[in-house]
C-alpha cells in the first residue's frame, strides 16, 4: 500500500506545472496565526478595541426585535447549546459573539483552530513576563 | 586520474544568468572529459528547465519523453515518503548515454516544484538537492555536474547550494563586457540575501573566435584580469559542436578521422580545462 501511494506521488510531482501551483501568501496558517497574536497584544495594551461593529440596519432591527419579544435569550440558548457551551448572562452582544461563531465553524472551522493555537500560544508567552 | 575517496562526491554547477552561452554544452563535455581522462564516474544532472537540452545532447531525447521518476519529486514534501517506499527509485532517474556518463534528465515538473519551494521556510528551502546528493548520489558516483537554469529561482539556489562551486562559460559580444563583473555581482548578492555560498571554480571563454578583436581582447582580459579563475584554454567557436549536438553527440563521440580542425581544438580546450578544474573542487 505505501508502494503504491508513493507512486501515485511519484507521477503526480512530473504534471506540476508553473500554472497549476501556486506560492502561498500572507493567508496561510502561520501568518494568520501571527497575526492573531498580534491583535492579543494591541488589546492588552489598550491599542485596540475588544468591541467589533456590524452595521446592518436588517440585524440592528431584528435584534432590537428579539429582545422586544423576550425571545432573544432563546437564541442564546440555541447558540450556547451548538457550541457546547454553559449558559451564561444574556445580552446582545454576547449573543452576535455566539452566532458569529457558529458561522465560522460552519464555513471556515480552520480558521477557529488557527485562533485558539494563537491564543493558546499567547497566553504561554504572557506568562514568560515578569 | 583522479581519486575521490568513497561516499565523497566532487560537485560543480555551471550557472550564469544568460542564455546561448554554453552551459549546457558545457557540462556535457567537462562531464565527458572527467569520465574518460580521469576515470571518474559521473552523472549530469539537467535542471536547466524543461526542454531537456542535455538529454538531447546526448541522443536520448527520445528515452526519456515520459519520465517514469521525476527529478522533480526531489523537491516536493513527498521525497522522503517517495524514496523510503520505493526500492530502486534513484535508479529509475538515471539514464546511460554511450560516451560513458549518466544522465538525471530535466522533467515539467520541475516549474512546478519551483513554486511550491517559496512554501517552504528559507532556512529549509535550498537544501533539498544537497540532501538528494549526499543520500543517494554520493556512494555512485564520483563527480555530479548541475546543469542550472539562467535564472536566480529556487531550482537555481537549490542547484548553488548544492554546488558550491560555478562554472561559467561567458561569450563575447557587444553587451558581455561586463559580464564577468555582472556575475560576480550576482554570487555575491546571492551570498547576502540567501543560506547559500557559491564560489566561482572557473571562468570558460566560449564561441571564440581569435580573427576578431572583440574576442581575443575578452581573452586577454580575463586571464589578465581573473587569473585565478580564467579557464586555462578558451573553447574555439566551432559549427561542429551544434552540428554533433543535432547528432546526439559531444565531440567526444566523433571519430577522429570525422572532426573538423576547430572541433578537434574545442576538444582539447574542454580536456585541458576539465583537468584544471577537478583539484580545483576538493
Amino acid at each position: 500500500m505505501s508502494q503504491e501511494e508513493a507512486e501515485k506521488l511519484l507521477q503526480n510531482t512530473k504534471e506540476q506545472t508553473r500554472t497549476n501551483t501556486e506560492p502561498t501568501t500572507s493567508d496561510d496558517p502561520s501568518s494568520l496565526e501571527d497575526a492573531i497574536k498580534d491583535a492579543y497584544v494591541a488589546i492588552d495594551e489598550g491599542d485596540a478595541n475588544t468591541n467589533i461593529t456590524v452595521r446592518d440596519t436588517n440585524l440592528a432591527a431584528l435584534f432590537g426585535g428579539l429582545e422586544g419579544a423576550d425571545e432573544l435569550e432563546r437564541v442564546a440558548r440555541d447558540a450556547e447549546k451548538a457550541l457546547g457551551r454553559d449558559a451564561e448572562n444574556v445580552s446582545q452582544s454576547r449573543t452576535l459573539g455566539l452566532l458569529a461563531r457558529i458561522g465560522l465553524q460552519e464555513i471556515s472551522p480552520e480558521t477557529l483552530e488557527v485562533a485558539a493555537e494563537a491564543r493558546d500560544e499567547y497566553i504561554v508567552n504572557s506568562q514568560d513576563d515578569f | 586520474m583522479a581519486s575521490v575517496p568513497r561516499n565523497q562526491i566532487l560537485r560543480a554547477a555551471t550557472y550564469v544568468q544568460k542564455g546561448g552561452v554554453g552551459k549546457t554544452t558545457t557540462t556535457a563535455h567537462v562531464g565527458v572529459a572527467a569520465a574518460r581522462d580521469h576515470d571518474l564516474d559521473v552523472v549530469l544532472v539537467d535542471l536547466a528547465g524543461t526542454q531537456n537540452d542535455l538529454s538531447t545532447h546526448f541522443g536520448i531525447g527520445e528515452d526519456i519523453e515520459d519520465l517514469d521518476a521525476p527529478i522533480s519529486a526531489v523537491f516536493g514534501d513527498d521525497w522522503e515518503f517517495i524514496r523510503d517506499n520505493i526500492d530502486d527509485i534513484v535508479d529509475r532517474m538515471v539514464f546511460e548515454t554511450d560516451e560513458g556518463v549518466d544522465i538525471i534528465p530535466a522533467d515539467p515538473g520541475l516549474g512546478g516544484a519551483d513554486n511550491n519551494l517559496a512554501n517552504i521556510p528559507v532556512e529549509e528551502r535550498f537544501d533539498k538537492l544537497d540532501a538528494f546528493i549526499e543520500d543517494d548520489l554520493a556512494d555512485r558516483y564520483d563527480l555530479v555536474l548541475l546543469d542550472l537554469p539562467g535564472a536566480e529561482n529556487n531550482i537555481a539556489l537549490n542547484g548553488l547550494f548544492a554546488a558550491g562551486n560555478v562554472i561559467a562559460p561567458l561569450k563575447p559580444g557587444a553587451f558581455e563586457s561586463e559580464q564577468l563583473d555582472n556575475l560576480q555581482a550576482d554570487l555575491d548578492r546571492i551570498r547576502d540575501e540567501h543560506p547559500v555560498d557559491p564560489q566561482l571554480a572557473m571562468v570558460i571563454p566560449t564561441m571564440i573566435d581569435l580573427r576578431t578583436n572583440l574576442a581575443e581582447q575578452f581573452v586577454t582580459e580575463l586571464a589578465e584580469e581573473h587569473p585565478e579563475t580564467s579557464a586555462p584554454a578558451h573553447v574555439a567557436d566551432s559549427q561542429a559542436v551544434s552540428n554533433w549536438q543535432e547528432r546526439g553527440r559531444t565531440l567526444f563521440g566523433v571519430p577522429d578521422d570525422e572532426l573538423s580542425n576547430t572541433g578537434t581544438r574545442v576538444l582539447e580546450s574542454y580536456r585541458e580545462n576539465t583537468s584544471e578544474l577537478i583539484p580545483r573542487l576538493s
